[in-house]
Formats: C-alpha cells, sequence, structure tokens
C-alpha cells in the first residue's frame, strides 16, 4: 500500500509597521521588557483597539501577492482563551472576514513550477513573551500587539520540499514588497504544519496532526520527514488508530515530534465578531492603489531577466533568490553595467563572497557603484581581468576605494607598444631554442612564451596586446 | 440647575468651593441611608474656566477610569483598582472645570437593573429607601436624586440610565451610539454600551453632553458630531412633530401581573400622551408582534452576556486587581474571579458562554442578533414616519428591595430597544404613583439627538416636574 | 425539544471561564439558561429573521477611518504600567511557571 503525505501550512509572521496593530506603542524589538507598552496592550479596563491603516495595507498587499479574494468591508474577530500572553484574553483576528481568501500561487521545486492553493490570509495581534525560570514566569508585553499575518494554505502540498520552497517564496515576497523583515533568526516567522498521510489512490485526507510553532524553515522539513516516518511506520504496523488527530511540538534536541495536549477534544474559540472596531469599507480604488505599489516579484523578475537580458534561468533563480541580491542586480543595470557581466560578478564572485564571510550583500563595500569602478578598468584595458578580480577582493577586504588600492599595489596594465616590446625582444633573445621549435612547427611554444611574458611582469602585460607583438616576432 | 448655578457663581453670589465643599458633606451624610458613593473624593480638583460646567460639582459612575482615584466598577475584582490615565469623557469633563466629587455605585459592571449588586452594598432610593433605585447606574442617580449633585455621568447598555432615572424621578439622557466616546470605560457590551448622563433637566443633559461628546481617536466607534450643538437646539418648538407609541405595551391587557402600580403607570402615561397632543405634537399608535417584543429581553440577554463575558475576560488579577491564591495561574486567576463576581455576573458569563459556543451560535447568538436586526429595520422604517417613540419608562414605579430575589428574572426590557439600534433616548420625569416618581421615554433615529431632546425639552416644561429632587439631602 | 442543562454541565462551562461556582449558583444558571433556550424556541418561530444577517453593530460606520501609522506613543511609565499588579519582578509581571 503506497502512502502519499498532505501537508497543510500555517505561516505566522510579524509586519514591520512603525506602531502595533491596535495601539500606538511602537512595534519595535526591544531588549528592555515592556517598554514598548501602553495601556491597551495591558488590557486595562476601558481600552479599546484603534486599528492601524498600516498593517491592514501590508496584509491586502500580500493577500493581493497570493492572488487573494478582498473583502469589501474589514472586520475582526474575537478569538476567546485563557492564556497569560494574551492580557485580553481573547485575541483580536479575523475569521467571519480574512483579509483575502482562495489565493493561488505557483511556486518552483526543482525547476518544475508546483501551485499552491491559500485558504485564508488574516490579520491578527502578535503575543507577549513569557520568559520561564526554575519556578515562576516572567511576562514581556513588549510583543503584545505586534502585527500578525498568518496565511493559512489548503492541504495541497505533497512533500516537504515543497512546503519548504513555498515558505521560502513566501519570505521572499514579504521581503520583496516591505510588508516584514520576515527574518526567522528574529523570530518573526513561526510555523504550524499539519501532516497527514493517506492512501495513493484515496480521495480521503487522513487524520491530520498538527505540529506547533516550527521556527526555522530547516525545522519545518524536518519535522515533516519525521511525522511521515512515525506516521508511516504505525500504519504499517497496523497501529493506524493511534494517530489521532493532535497538536505536537518539534523538539529540536531530540529531532521528534513532541505531543503538546493530551486531550483529543479541540478547544471552542468562540470566535464572534468585535464591535469595537466598526465594519471599515476597503475601497476598491485603495486596493488598486496597493496593487500598484507591488514591486516585481521574484518569480516575475525571473521571467525578465531570460527574456530581457537573455540570462541563464540558472542564473537569473540565484539572482532573484534573496531581494537584496536581485536589487543589487537591478542597481548594476542602472549605472550601465552589462546584464551578463553584472550576473557573472555576481553570482560567481559575490554571493561565493559572502557565503564564505556570512555578510549581507547590502553590508559589503564593493557597492555596485565600485563594482563598476573595477569594470571601467578592465574594459579601458588599464588592468587585467586577473587584476580585477585581486582588486575586487582586495576591496572587500581592505573596504578602500579602487583608485587608492591600484596605486598602493601598482595594479596596473603593461599596455605600452615600446614597454612590451622592449620586455618581449629580451624574452625572445633568452629563448632562442625555443624559437627554433615554434618555427619547425610546435606552435604550442606560443603559449610557453605568453606564460613567460605575464610571469616576468607580474601578470600585468596587457594580453592581445602581448599576443599581437609575439606573433609579428616570432 | 447646571445654568443658575453658573451664573450665581460668575456673579460672586455663590463660592464653588462652597458648592463643592456642601456636595461632598451631603454625599458624606447621605451614604448611611442611600449608600450611592464608592469614593467621595474630598480633596477634588479644578480648573477654572468660562465653561458653564466650571467649579460645579459632579459624580462619576464608578465604571468611568479616573486617573489616581480608585475605579472598582462596584466589583471585587477591581476593589484596588486605580488606574494612571482618565476616560475621555472624565478628561473632557475636567477640561471644563467640572469637580468630580466622587464616585458612585453601580450594579457590578453594570449588569443587574436593580441597584442591589454593588461590591459595597444595595443602593437606595431617596424617595423611600426601601424602594430601588434601578440600575446599574444607580449610584449616580442617587445622587443627583437626592440633589447631592446637580448632574452624574452614567452609562446604559440596555436601559442602565433610564431606568433608574425613573425610578428616582430625575432626567436619564442616553445618546446615539459613539456620540461619546467609550474609552477608558470599562467594557460590558460593546455593542450597546453608550456613556451619559442623569441630571434633573433636560437643559442640563444638553449641557453636560455638549461637553463630553466628540470624535475620540482613541474609541473607533465614535463618531464627528461637530454639526450638533444639543443646548442651542432647545427651542419649545414641536409644531408638526409626530411620535409614537407601541399598543402592546401600553395595553393593560398585556400585562401578566395586572396590579394597582402597573394600571396607575399606564393611566399617567395617558395622561402624558394627552399633554404631548395639548403641545402640538402628533401621537399615534403603532402594533408590534407580541412574539418580536416578547423577544426582547431574551435577545438582549443572549447579546449582552455573550459581549460581556469575552469583554471580562481581562479580569483576571494578573497585572491588576488583588492576585487570587493557588500554585498555578490557572488557579490564581480561577480564585480571583471566584471570588471577585457576584452571583449574577457568573451567571452572565455561563450564559453568554453557552451562547457563544461554536454548536450554539446559530440558536442562540445568531438568532438573538437577528431579531435585534429585525427590531432595528423596524424601527428604522418606522422612524422615516416619525421624530420618535414614546413609551412608559417603566410599567411600574420603584419596586421594594426586598421584594427583589437575587435571581429576579427580568422579562420587560423594551428600552433595550435603543440600545439594539444605537439610538438617542432619554427619560424624564412625568409624575407619581403612589408617591414614587414614575418617568417618560422617548427614543429616536440615530445622530437625532439635537431633536429628541429638544421634544424632551418642551415635554418637561409641559409637564413641570423639572429640576425635581428630593429635599432629603439639601 | 429543549436541550436539559445539567449541573455537570453548567459547572463545566463555568471552569472553562475559570470561574468557580456554588450549587445555589448552579440551579440559578440552569434556571436562567432553560428561560433562554425557550425563549430561543419562540424567537425561532419568527419567520422574518429568517432573511436576515446577524447584527453586530448598532449601526455602520462606513466613514471611520483607520489610524495612520506614522503618529506613535513611547512605552508608558513602567511605574504606571505595574503599579497595580500584585506581584512584579523587575520590569516584569511574575506568575508561577506557565507549562506549555
Amino acid at each position: 500500500m503506497a502512502l502519499k503525505v498532505v501537508i497543510g501550512l500555517e505561516m505566522h509572521c510579524e509586519l514591520n509597521t512603525k506602531t502595533k496593530v491596535f495601539s500606538k506603542s511602537l512595534n519595535n524589538y526591544n531588549d528592555i521588557p515592556n517598554s514598548s507598552v501602553t495601556a491597551i496592550d495591558l488590557a486595562f479596563p476601558g481600552t479599546l483597539p484603534i486599528v492601524n491603516k498600516e498593517a491592514v495595507k501590508k496584509a491586502i498587499k500580500m493577500a493581493l501577492c497570493l492572488n487573494c479574494e478582498i473583502p469589501k468591508v474589514l472586520i475582526f474577530d474575537r478569538k476567546n482563551y485563557y492564556y497569560p500572553d494574551v492580557p485580553k484574553n481573547y485575541q483580536i483576528t479575523q475569521n467571519t472576514k480574512p483579509i483575502g481568501i482562495n489565493g493561488k500561487i505557483d511556486v518552483e521545486v526543482n525547476n518544475e513550477l508546483v501551485p499552491i492553493t491559500i485558504h485564508d490570509i488574516h490579520l491578527e495581534e502578535d503575543t507577549a513573551s513569557l520568559d520561564h525560570y526554575f519556578d515562576y514566569s516572567l511576562i514581556d508585553y513588549n510583543r503584545s500587539g505586534v502585527p500578525l499575518l498568518e496565511i493559512v494554505t489548503d492541504p495541497c502540498i505533497y512533500c516537504p520540499e515543497a512546503a519548504v520552497a513555498f515558505l521560502e517564496h513566501l519570505r521572499n515576497i514579504y521581503k520583496y514588497t516591505d510588508c516584514s523583515e520576515a527574518d526567522t533568526k528574529k523570530g518573526q516567522i513561526r510555523c504550524d504544519v499539519n501532516v497527514s498521510l493517506k492512501e495513493e489512490n484515496s480521495t480521503e485526507l487522513g487524520t491530520k496532526v498538527e505540529v506547533k510553532n516550527v521556527n526555522s524553515f530547516s525545522n519545518v522539513y524536518a519535522a515533516i520527514l519525521y511525522e511521515i516516518k512515525r506516521q508511516t511506520e504505525l500504519i504499517e504496523a497496523g497501529k493506524n488508530n493511534e494517530i489521532i488527530q493532535e497538536t505536537r511540538r518539534w523538539d529540536e534536541e531530540s529531532g521528534t515530534t513532541i505531543r503538546m495536549r493530551e486531550k483529543v477534544e479541540s478547544i471552542d474559540y468562540k470566535y464572534y465578531v468585535d464591535a469595537n472596531i466598526p465594519k471599515i469599507k476597503i475601497e476598491k480604488e485603495w486596493i488598486e492603489e496597493i496593487k500598484s505599489e507591488i514591486p516585481l516579484l521574484p518569480l516575475e523578475r525571473k521571467a525578465k531577466y531570460i527574456k530581457d537580458y537573455n540570462l541563464s534561468s540558472y542564473d537569473s533563480g540565484v539572482l532573484v533568490k534573496a531581494k537584496e541580491v536581485s536589487d543589487y542586480f537591478e542597481e548594476c543595470l542602472e549605472l550601465g553595467i552589462n546584464p551578463k557581466e553584472a550576473s557573472n560578478w555576481i553570482t560567481s564572485q559575490i554571493l561565493g563572497y559572502i557565503n564564505k564571510h556570512d555578510v549581507e550583500i547590502d553590508d559589503i563595500f564593493l557597492t555596485p557603484k565600485r563594482l563598476l569602478n573595477i569594470l571601467n578598468y578592465l574594459n579601458k584595458g588599464t588592468i587585467s581581468s586577473k587584476q580585477a578580480k585581486e582588486l575586487f577582493y582586495l576591496i572587500l577586504d581592505e573596504k578602500e576605494e579602487p583608485e587608492i588600492l591600484i596605486k598602493k599595489y601598482g595594479i596596473e596594465q603593461i599596455d605600452n607598444d615600446e614597454e612590451l616590446l622592449l620586455i618581449i625582444q629580451n624574452i625572445l633573445d633568452n629563448n632562442q631554442n625555443q624559437i627554433e621549435e615554434y618555427k619547425a612547427g610546435k606552435t604550442k611554444v606560443f603559449d610557453y612564451f605568453v606564460g613567460i611574458i605575464m610571469k616576468e611582469t607580474k601578470g600585468k602585460a596587457n594580453p592581445v596586446k602581448a599576443k599581437e607583438i609575439l606573433l609579428s616576432k616570432l | 440647575m447646571i445654568r443658575k448655578l453658573h451664573n450665581k457663581i460668575k456673579n460672586n453670589e455663590i463660592i464653588s468651593d462652597d458648592l463643592v465643599k456642601e456636595a461632598i458633606t451631603n454625599a458624606e451624610k447621605s451614604q448611611k441611608e442611600l449608600n450611592a458613593f464608592v469614593t467621595i473624593i474630598k480633596d477634588a480638583k479644578r480648573i477654572k474656566s468660562d465653561n458653564l460646567l466650571s467649579g460645579i460639582p459632579v459624580a462619576i459612575k464608578d465604571n468611568f477610569s479616573t486617573k489616581d482615584i480608585l475605579s472598582t466598577g462596584s466589583s471585587n475584582t477591581l476593589k484596588d483598582y486605580i488606574p494612571y490615565f482618565d476616560a475621555t469623557a472624565i478628561k473632557k469633563l475636567q477640561e471644563s472645570g467640572a469637580v468630580i466629587i466622587g464616585k458612585t455605585a453601580m450594579d457590578e459592571l453594570g449588569m443587574g437593573g436593580t441597584g442591589l449588586i454593588a461590591a459595597t452594598g444595595p443602593v437606595k432610593n431617596p424617595w423611600n429607601i426601601n424602594k430601588i433605585t434601578g440600575g446599574s447606574s444607580s449610584g449616580s442617580a442617587a445622587a443627583v436624586a437626592a440633589g447631592i449633585v446637580p448632574y452624574a455621568l452614567g452609562t446604559d447598555t440596555g436601559d442602565s440610565i433610564r431606568i433608574p432615572a425613573a425610578h428616582c424621578g430625575i432626567v436619564g439622557y442616553k445618546p446615539t451610539y459613539g456620540l461619546v466616546s467609550r474609552f477608558g470605560v470599562f467594557a460590558f457590551a460593546s455593542s450597546l454600551d453608550t456613556v451619559g448622563v442623569l441630571s434633573t433637566s433636560v437643559e442640563d443633559a444638553a449641557i453636560v453632553i455638549d461637553q463630553i461628546k466628540g470624535k475620540d481617536e482613541y474609541d473607533m466607534t465614535s463618531w464627528n458630531s461637530e454639526n450638533i450643538n444639543l443646548l442651542n437646539s432647545l427651542d419649545g418648538n414641536v409644531k408638526n412633530k409626530k411620535l409614537f407609541y407601541i399598543k402592546e405595551i401600553c395595553d393593560i391587557n398585556n400585562y401578566e401581573e395586572k396590579n394597582d402600580e402597573v394600571i396607575k403607570t399606564l393611566k399617567e402615561f395617558n395622561k402624558t400622551i394627552k399633554k404631548c397632543k395639548e403641545l402640538g405634537i402628533e401621537i399615534e399608535e403603532e402594533s408590534f408582534d407580541q412574539k418580536l417584543l416578547d423577544s426582547i429581553y431574551p435577545t438582549y440577554l443572549t447579546i449582552a452576556s455573550a459581549e460581556a463575558t469575552s469583554n471580562m475576560s481581562n479580569l483576571t488579577g494578573i497585572i491588576f486587581g488583588p492576585r487570587g491564591k493557588g500554585n498555578t495561574i490557572d488557579e490564581m486567576m480561577k480564585d480571583h474571579r471566584t471570588k471577585g463576581f457576584s452571583s449574577l455576573i457568573k451567571r452572565r458569563f455561563v450564559i453568554g458562554s453557552y451562547v457563544l459556543q461554536k454548536e450554539n451560535q446559530e440558536k442562540y447568538l445568531f438568532a438573538s442578533a437577528k431579531v435585534r436586526h429585525l427590531i432595528v429595520n423596524k424601527m428604522n422604517e418606522l422612524f422615516i414616519k416619525y421624530d420618535g417613540l414614546i413609551l412608559p419608562a417603566s410599567s411600574e414605579p420603584a419596586p421594594n428591595i426586598n421584594g427583589i430575589r437575587s435571581s429576579h428574572l427580568r422579562t420587560e426590557q423594551y428600552l433595550a430597544i435603543a440600545n439594539f439600534g444605537g439610538y438617542p433616548s432619554i427619560t424624564i420625569p412625568s409624575g407619581f404613583v403612589n408617591d414614587m416618581p414614575i418617568g417618560v421615554n422617548i427614543t429616536g433615529k440615530i445622530k437625532d439627538d439635537a431633536n429628541i431632546l429638544n421634544i424632551a425639552y418642551t415635554i418637561e416644561e409641559k409637564l413641570g416636574y423639572k429640576n425635581q429632587t428630593t429635599k432629603g439631602w439639601k | 425539544m429543549n436541550h436539559k442543562f445539567t449541573n455537570e454541565e453548567v459547572t463545566n462551562l463555568a471552569d472553562k471561564l475559570l470561574i468557580g461556582i456554588s450549587e445555589e449558583e448552579v440551579k440559578d444558571i440552569v434556571e436562567e439558561l432553560t428561560f433562554v433556550a425557550n425563549s430561543m424556541n419562540v424567537i425561532s418561530e419568527i419567520k422574518e429573521i429568517n432573511d436576515l444577517k446577524p447584527l453586530t453593530h448598532p449601526f455602520d460606520l462606513y466613514e471611520t477611518s483607520l489610524r495612520e501609522d506614522d503618529e506613535y506613543e513611547e512605552g508608558h511609565d513602567i511605574e504606571d504600567l505595574l503599579s497595580n499588579a500584585d506581584f512584579t519582578q523587575g520590569r516584569e509581571i511574575e506568575v508561577p511557571k506557565v507549562v506549555g
């Protein structure tokens, strides 16, 4: 009996607004506990939510990126449950009319486009953080009320690779649209993963197991693999009934999932419309305006690079994988750098460097402008391509302007005909035997001479010119 | 009354300090019999201004957040709560120079219509201390009726201003929903809660609401009312005004208990109608489906309880309120809530929670919210033809305190119609039945407060109970 | 047929709200819940409500605008924020250890 995995994802991501979603407190990362907190965030009696326009706008933007239907009116609901990280003991979220429904987006998995359908996108508030100590916990409400967007897929993903590709793609869209920093390291992204197994040809879904609060994409991948293994083993052992609808959590240390809630009875969150927030019309014009602000998204940029700049599919894919890299590339083009040349430098040299040194492309000293400088020297023949690479690393390491480094290290091509002639003549004079060999038809000797020229000039000789002169002298 | 006091202060006939001192003394003296105050503020502060309210004492229902002043909502869950911020209405009152001399007792957190369910004990009716005041703005009504303060702020979710006003022989005005900001007012049922005023004349009510109304950035359901000036709208001209009454409510045959008080109250109402007609107001009879009328109370109970249980889930004793005992946080919260809430509140919470449950929402909460919709549609239709609805504020004068069981089930709550649709609604005293005051209520279309107040103002003039207080504490 | 409310059901409901109730209170709640349930039967006979949506707000305030994101408030004084809490440590609220 062949089993097929069916995966559904819920991705929570904090939006990068200036203030919180329902209060004017700052939405920032602050180490000082309870420093970005006002009365609303602590649910003091009489306080009321005031909805942040920018948060709604960014939520709509994401919904549009995922081709969702946007409702005509904005409605928020309460999700009622008692837990100390929600001071109101209800979370304001969207249930009646999520900001986006019925979306669809294609994701590239192993060079193939896989469609993912979006059940809904809803805007809600993040919770406070609890710090646990030996026998007590402390509550810091700085995160309380940070706008949180939850994107829920249908159970439409059939392999862990596609799940991760989807999440990476989403993270990219968040960054491309400037809706979020989308930094997993800062805990801005958290995922719930629903995994079930079904028989290959069956239309019926298996029992769904939810793995909650997975904080990195590699852990999402590992958790799915683990659940497939665990559930497969249970089914193969005939213990299907031991797969129950439950909530588990990913335990990084053991690399397993652990049951969180023993109770089979699911919690009733008693969703109900929050009357404190009037129904607000979402005007068509506003949606159009938001739509017009959406930049080209990764796959669109990729298509453009292939079509307009003749780049390979592979290179284009590498360029759009991170928005910062793609932006760097486009800045290069704006400066007039040839697309192919820019792509080559970025995909081979620059990405190699930033990966090796674990730095961000925005932080390196070699800005597109300085790259243009290098290329100008190269194209003018002032430096050789080998020298260009040398200069490239010097700029990165020493954080100095190219002009200064060229002077400092004497990086300059010998371009002068007379000077080259002198050097070449001298070499030929000392290698009479090889000249004879060449004349006898051993053309390989030509390369031998080029090698010596380069060695003698420490690579500074203009290779094209040197070859021309060498040929004429032979 | 307010204008008279203002002029006396202005002409140096009385000194504000003396007025305030007198109010404080009277408040203290009244406590033993009326028990109207939770807190009497002996060092009442004020700013000086030319405003009509400047230097005049006022009492505030205890569910308003008052900075540095105990604000309990008459609940033990908040028995030591001292807010660090003012409700918007309080801020605006203080800007006028009004002097807050006390916080008044109320039915716990606004629930219960008797005035008997305050943490500080029952509030007594100044006309006869064996009678209830009605609630939940019980202390505010008693303080005004006893002449301790010329006016007091209250809140109205079902009839919480208008019933105690009727029972205490004073004016009680619930403005259109959102005319006054709810920021800083302890939430009971967010879609019904309204800030209003209890006073001894319609003019005073107009003055006070003019001062505290307005769009507030901290309450999204407040709205811009710059074009409304209530005081200036009181011109005594009611030519061509049309009111209707509901036949079934005013017909003695529809009352199960045809006791002497109901008979007399309805008789008095007919007299009032006659006087209105003498003023030139057209009054017609409209018939309502008895089933729909009978649905008002259960519908109100369902909606209000559902909203209340969610709104008040912030009362857990973690961030404010006395911390409960227990080894776990759930035990602590449960202890706090078990000890802090009275039986009535607990009952409402359980009902609210029951109707909010997923499997019950359709049958209970949504059905109720649909009845609400139906009633509002009907009223809106009638308001095309009529300026307002006129009804006896209550079918009987204040009942005896010892005649009320703690689990007393009220089945009559017609005034909640105004809360269903957010309509402005005002009760004015209209006479006496068995030596206890009764009132008449007028409800109009939304944002038509000026018109409704002017009609009430004109009728008040005709009925002759303006500036009525008991003589006991003067 | 009406649902018959049991003491256990009512106690369980209250427990989920973190509220303890006495036997007397249970009795009153059962009584009132039964009243509500009976009333809903009456309501279900009002055919006109079938075509209506639940009314969640008294009236529409479509003209309300959302809050602009540029204006912010500094965090309030920590003394103010914590002044009503019985158990604090440093700048935080202290509670018994919470287990997920």
